[in-house]
């Protein structure tokens, strides 16, 4: 009984702004007589999922799905330019422009133009994905693999090691913490980023619900939509941070 | 250090000019790839000059207005955990919240709730007050244990504390915090643009998009990452200048 | 400087240096075991076990032979960077200031360690250290520096017996030698 009064303790301390935000949207609506075309009701949008849930099941998959894939790419890609960089230190500080160039266009800026380049279909949103994943993996990794334990690197030195086996052993294992930490920025990202792809390409998932249910004046839909992909960004950011306890093995 | 790290500093940008420019000439990654020279031609005209120019202006202050009540308000929410223990896991999972909230939700409904030319600013400051809160929440944090004991053997209340040694110390980490929100500020206020705007980077960007106007869409990401770039390098003088005040 | 009348990267590249740090340089990710096992790898040999082992047990921490770093106090680390330096038999031993962050209990403890693991592998050494008592309990030869530059100033013998029991440490010819060095250093 005990444990379970615990639990229900612990979730309430963590999760009293829900309810708060639940109770604060119910007096607006109310108080404040929003007509239902501006804002629905909380009750509202959980009938409209609850009659839907087909419809939201399968846009929430297509999302996660095109979300999941650039995320594996553009990680994938970060760390594997990451280690290639750290053999070749003149590329470190030749890519610091492209990189920062990159890192600085503002990815819905980019979009038309990686939409006209790939086409306007799942490739582009995945490559939207890929794109808001890759940098920030890229930076943190590069600087992860630097950030080796004191004197491991003399001590690699002094006994003598190749230098595959200097990344393998040594720089390799040392930039799992900010690998972990670059996952956890790309868990939220990649699906916000998929979601404004396909709000702008049309492709079908959350984002396209949302944009249709906008120019058909749903709003409980367009309202549905927004919160199961807030739901999704969330949860997956909190995956993400559990996996955080793979790094303390990595670390003193 | 410096001298030889200026070389390939250098090298990159020479690299990069060529490779965009070589790019677009052969289009080798088809025709929707502008050759950099083409942009610049485009952008130096009077009249894209000046509509570029204009553009980034409103899109730059609607973002600084975003980065400046975002920041407050991170600020000020990460703070309330430190003096309020007892709220912060909340104010954590709420600080997350708002942060997954789809930022073209965010944009959507203040279209509808919100005066014309506001939602670039409350999106903006969305997207930028997240970012300022985990900065903030963790340089208040990482005070060292030894100043730490000596403000409580010294008796100072937890205002005190506040005021004279977590504020000072976490400084240098808020600030770089408000530096990595600037592009994201820039990135909510063109999206928000989207929804209500007329003028601004946003517009420009659809427009381009439905006209088919390629390297008007070059010429508008390029404005873009060049305003995200100069605010992070201000906002860099900024935290260097207050690091050899603080740090 | 020569070795053996070869500079010392022929003898990095032939794998005989041993070191340890003043930080231990422990890799967090490997257990005590795997950390020993390291030289090896890098020297691309196949792990000689019995080896392992043996300098596992000899510096105490047989038990702990599947603990992590981090579950290791800072006595514990600096003996498993011992073993590790130990690893691949080297025909010099360097030791930069081992037990310069540890706490004197346990440096006293662990100079009384070093003293038998070495009489046990009789291993050429080089001891870096400020500790005078560490230097004169432990050396054959005691060779006083100055500060910048770094010059040699003295260069003492140190006669006492062989194998050192810690009875040594309060006998007057160690108080005696230890002086002489103080003054030494005073000096320099």
């Amino acid at each position: 009984m005990n444990t379970a009064r615990a639990r229900a303790a612990g979730l309430l301390d963590r999760g009293w702004p829900v309810l708060l935000l639940l109770a604060a949207w119910q007096v607006w609506i109310v108080a404040a007589h929003v007509p239902p075309i501006v804002a629905p009701a909380p009750a509202r949008v959980f009938i409209e999922v609850g009659t839907n849930p087909g419809l939201y099941l399968a846009a929430a998959c297509a999302t996660l799905g095109v979300a999941l894939a650039g995320l594996l790419i553009g990680m994938t890609l970060g760390i594997a330019v990451a280690m290639a960089i750290w053999t070749t230190p003149f590329a470190a500080g030749a890519l610091t422009f492209p990189a920062m160039l990159a890192q600085s266009t503002p990815l819905v800026a980019l979009l038309p133009v990686i939409a006209r380049l790939l086409g306007y279909g799942e490739q582009t949103v995945i490559a939207a994905a890929t794109a808001i994943t890759f940098l920030p993996t890229f930076v943190l990794v590069g600087s992860g693999l630097r950030a080796t334990p004191a004197n491991a690197g003399d001590l690699f030195d002094v006994l003598g090691s190749s230098r595959l086996a200097r990344l393998v052993r040594l720089a390799l294992p040392s930039a799992v913490p900010s690998m972990l930490v670059a996952l956890r920025l790309a868990a939220a990202n990649s699906i916000l980023a998929a979601l404004t792809a396909e709000y702008l390409i049309g492709t079908f998932g959350l984002g396209r619900l949302f944009a249709d249910a906008q120019t058909q004046s749903l709003t409980p839909r367009a309202w549905a939509a927004g919160l199961i992909a807030t739901v999704l960004s969330v949860a997956a950011y909190e995956a993400a941070r559990r996996l955080a306890v793979i790094g303390e093995r990595y670390t003193l | 250090m410096k001298r030889s790290a200026a070389g390939p500093v250098i090298g990159g940008v020479l690299v990069t000019a060529l490779l965009w420019e070589l790019i677009g000439r052969l289009h080798a990654f088809g025709s929707a790839w502008a050759p950099l020279s083409t942009v610049i031609a485009y952008a130096c005209t009077p009249a894209n000059g000046a509509l570029l120019l204009a553009a980034a202006v409103r899109t730059g202050s609607e973002a600084l207005a975003g980065l400046v009540i975002g920041s407050s308000a991170g600020f000020a929410l990460a703070s309330c955990a430190v003096l309020v223990p007892r709220l912060a896991r909340g104010l954590d999972t709420f600080a997350s919240l708002l942060n997954g909230i789809p930022i073209i939700a965010v944009a959507g409904v203040c279209a509808l709730t919100v005066p014309r030319d506001g939602t670039p600013v409350v999106v903006a400051t969305l997207a930028a007050g997240f970012m300022v809160f985990v900065a903030s929440a963790a340089g208040l944090a990482a005070t060292l244990a030894g100043q730490r004991d000596l403000f409580a053997v010294l008796g100072a209340s937890r205002g005190a504390t506040y005021r004279r040694l977590l504020v000072p110390c976490a400084l240098p980490a808020i600030l770089d915090g408000v530096r990595s929100a600037a592009p994201s500020a820039v990135v909510g206020a063109i999206i928000g643009e989207w929804f209500s705007a007329e003028t601004g980077l946003g517009p420009l960007l659809v427009s381009a998009m439905q006209n088919y106007a390629i390297v008007q869409l070059w010429a508008v990401a390029l404005t873009g990452a060049l305003l995200s770039i100069a605010a992070y390098a201000l906002l860099g003088c900024l935290r260097a200048a207050v690091g050899m005040r603080f740090g | 400087m020569r070795i053996a009348g070869a500079p010392p990267a022929a003898l990095i590249a032939s794998h005989q240096l041993g070191i340890a740090f003043q930080d231990h340089a422990l890799l967090p990710w490997l257990t005590v075991r795997e950390n020993i096992e390291l030289p090896f790898h890098l020297a691309q040999r196949t792990v000689d076990v019995a080896r392992v082992d043996e300098l596992t047990a000899l510096v105490g921490l047989a038990e702990f032979a599947g603990a992590r770093p981090r579950q290791l106090s800072g006595g514990m680390r600096q003996r498993v960077a011992i073993a590790r330096a130990l690893a691949l038999r080297p025909r010099i031993l360097l030791l930069d200031e081992p037990f310069g962050a540890l706490d004197a209990v346990t440096r006293r403890q662990l100079n009384i360690e070093l003293q038998r693991i070495w009489w046990d592998q009789r291993i050429t050494t080089v001891l870096v250290t400020h500790a005078i008592d560490e230097a004169v309990f432990l050396a054959d030869r005691v060779i006083v520096m100055s500060a910048r530059p770094g010059r040699i100033r003295h260069d003492v013998a140190i006669e006492l017996a062989r194998p050192r029991e810690r009875e040594i440490l309060s006998a007057p010819g160690f108080h005696a030698l230890s002086d002489e060095l103080a003054r030494a250093l005073d000096a320099a």
